[in-house]
């Protein structure tokens, strides 16, 4: 396995205030990584480094090739979508012009295709499609999230919080949803979470993000078995 | 009654140029959550470079396609050079330079045509001769009244067609709802806000045209009172409603001309009249805005958590 998404030393923030201190991380080709941490520990901040959103120092590689300059739209294009936290829709658009935006990036003839795949992955979606996002239930919308983020034919998918707000029988259907994404179509996720017990379900590399430092890497199940892990997240 | 649709369709004409500058208005402020304060001068500018270009022996309709086309240059160039600088600033930066952008305008305007202080006579794009005019069940239907009606009829669809049925146009209402999400999906806002501002400037340029037409002259002062009123319409419609500027503009002017034409035939209503018809749009502007403060259209958020 190649690393798709490389980040090494980065630090980032917000004004004056350095929220990040050179964390190091990795995702690799077709595989879920999860960043854990509490709230406050720079979590949304990473997210936010990747994408191009906020000033960044460090290193940021995907597929080889640095992105640390790039604008966000440059970083869509490479193939790097976000979910971001709280939702992000459209909503005053309608769930089908949500996902036509998605596919902003994208010049090909198949956007439709994609609309009418997706709308089978979410039927909720398909009922909906003409109702102002702004109307659909906080589940509805993170899987509308999800689908215009897809409708950019990502290779690496970064979901902030996606359970933040959620039911959680919904916050469960929404895992394996991703889950199945990773599965079937190979796609690349890196997803943060406070929720330990579900995060670690789906992934396959864990890192623990303390005010704004890795404490702590390595595969789901070393995690899981690791004391310190177990105090703070898993409540055991 | 034959008065009353007098009234209505004389209202309909300066009220299309209301909704003209309304619309220039909304095209930004949907970008920005600003309202442009020199969206009047702005169009005042290229009203006056296209009375420069027909002086110089450009036919008028050349003339103004040609200012409409700088002035898209120029709003593009106000944003990049000039707005966006600011944004980074404050966010109440813009709006301080958009009111110095006005005042530097009408000076520029003042001192590139000193003699447009008195006002410069500007011909009208429709046949507007006092024998230009069709008679029907003893209403008076005016030709440049029309022509100038179906302009921004056409302007509207056009600008209804671009925001729902074009890219740009789904980047631009994206841009509008959710700058951030927008930026995540990869609109370069940037470009966008350009070329709203470059729309907008065009939209104007051909509101001022138009309204010099209607006046035959074009002078310093004649676009601040339509940008004063054009922003009430713009407000009255719903400030990020394209179809509301329309509607709130054609509205004005209509009321306008009905309270202005009407006090003789209202006993004990000779207070209102020509001179108070302004005042008297705006208070009901203002009982609109009471019972719905995001304007007739205007978009109330509506938001499931």
């Amino acid at each position: 396995m190649t690393a798709l998404l490389r980040i090494g030393g980065l630090s980032a923030g917000y004004g004056q205030v350095e929220v990040l201190h050179k964390i190091d991380l990795d995702v690799q080709e077709g595989e879920v990584a999860v960043i854990l941490g509490a709230n406050g520990a720079g979590k949304t901040t990473t997210m936010r480094a990747v994408s191009g959103m906020i000033p960044r120092k460090g290193a940021i590689e995907f597929n080889g090739q640095s992105i640390v300059k790039s604008s966000p739209d440059a970083i869509v294009r490479l193939g790097i979508a976000q979910v971001p936290q709280g939702r992000g829709t459209f909503t005053d658009l309608t769930v089908e012009d949500n996902l036509r935006a998605g596919a902003y990036v994208r010049h090909d003839h198949e956007v439709n295709m994609d609309i009418a795949l997706w709308y089978e992955t979410f039927p909720r979606l398909a009922d909906r499609r003409s109702q102002k996002a702004g109307t659909l239930s906080g589940g509805e919308q993170q899987m509308l999230a999800i689908a215009r983020a897809l409708m950019s034919r990502p290779k690496l998918l970064l979901c902030d919080e996606p359970s933040l707000g959620l039911a959680p029988l919904i916050t469960k259907e929404l895992f394996q949803l991703i889950k199945r994404l990773n599965e079937q179509h190979g796609l690349a996720v890196l997803l943060v979470e406070q929720n330990a017990n579900l995060a670690l379900d789906i992934a396959h590399h864990v890192s623990l993000l303390e005010t704004g430092t890795i404490v702590s890497a390595g595969t789901a199940a070393e995690i899981a078995t690791d004391d310190a892990v177990r105090r703070a997240y898993l409540g055991a | 009654m034959q008065h009353f649709v007098q009234y209505v369709l004389d209202g309909l004409s300066i009220g299309s140029v209301y909704a003209l500058v309304a619309l220039g208005l909304v095209v930004v402020y949907r970008g920005t959550g600003h309202i442009n304060f020199a969206q009047g001068e702005m169009a005042l500018f290229s009203t006056l470079g296209a009375w420069w270009l027909h002086d110089k022996g450009l036919p008028l309709l050349l003339a103004i396609a040609v200012a409409a086309a700088l002035a898209f240059v120029g709003g593009a160039l106000i944003e990049v050079g000039l707005m966006r600088p600011a944004e980074k600033r404050s966010a109440f930066a813009p709006v301080v330079i958009a009111i110095g952008l006005f005042q530097g305008l009408n000076s520029l305007s003042g001192l590139l045509f000193p003699k447009a202080g008195q006002g410069l006579p500007f011909p009208s794009l429709f046949p507007n001769k006092p024998k230009d005019f069709w008679k029907q069940f003893g209403v008076v239907v005016r030709i440049e009244r029309v022509g100038v009606f179906v302009v921004v009829l056409v302007i509207t669809a056009l600008l209804f067609a671009l925001f729902q049925k074009t890219k740009i146009g789904l980047a631009m209402r994206t841009v509008a709802n959710n700058p951030a999400s927008a930026k995540l999906i990869g609109v370069p806002t940037g470009k966008i806000l350009m070329f709203s501002w470059a729309l907008a400037a065009v939209i104007g340029a051909i509101g001022g045209a138009l309204k010099a037409g209607i006046d035959t002259n074009v002078s310093i002062g004649s676009m601040f009172s339509v940008f004063l009123l054009s922003s009430a319409a713009a407000t009255l419609g719903g400030l990020d409603s394209p179809g509301g500027a329309v509607i709130g503009g054609l509205s004005l002017g209509v009321i306008e001309s009905l309270v202005g034409n009407y006090p003789e035939r209202w006993p004990g209503s000779d207070w209102i009249g020509i001179e108070t018809r302004t005042a008297v749009a705006f208070l009901i502007i203002l009982v609109v805005l009471l019972v719905r403060p995001a304007g007739l259209f205007g978009s109330v958020k509506v938001e499931r958590v």
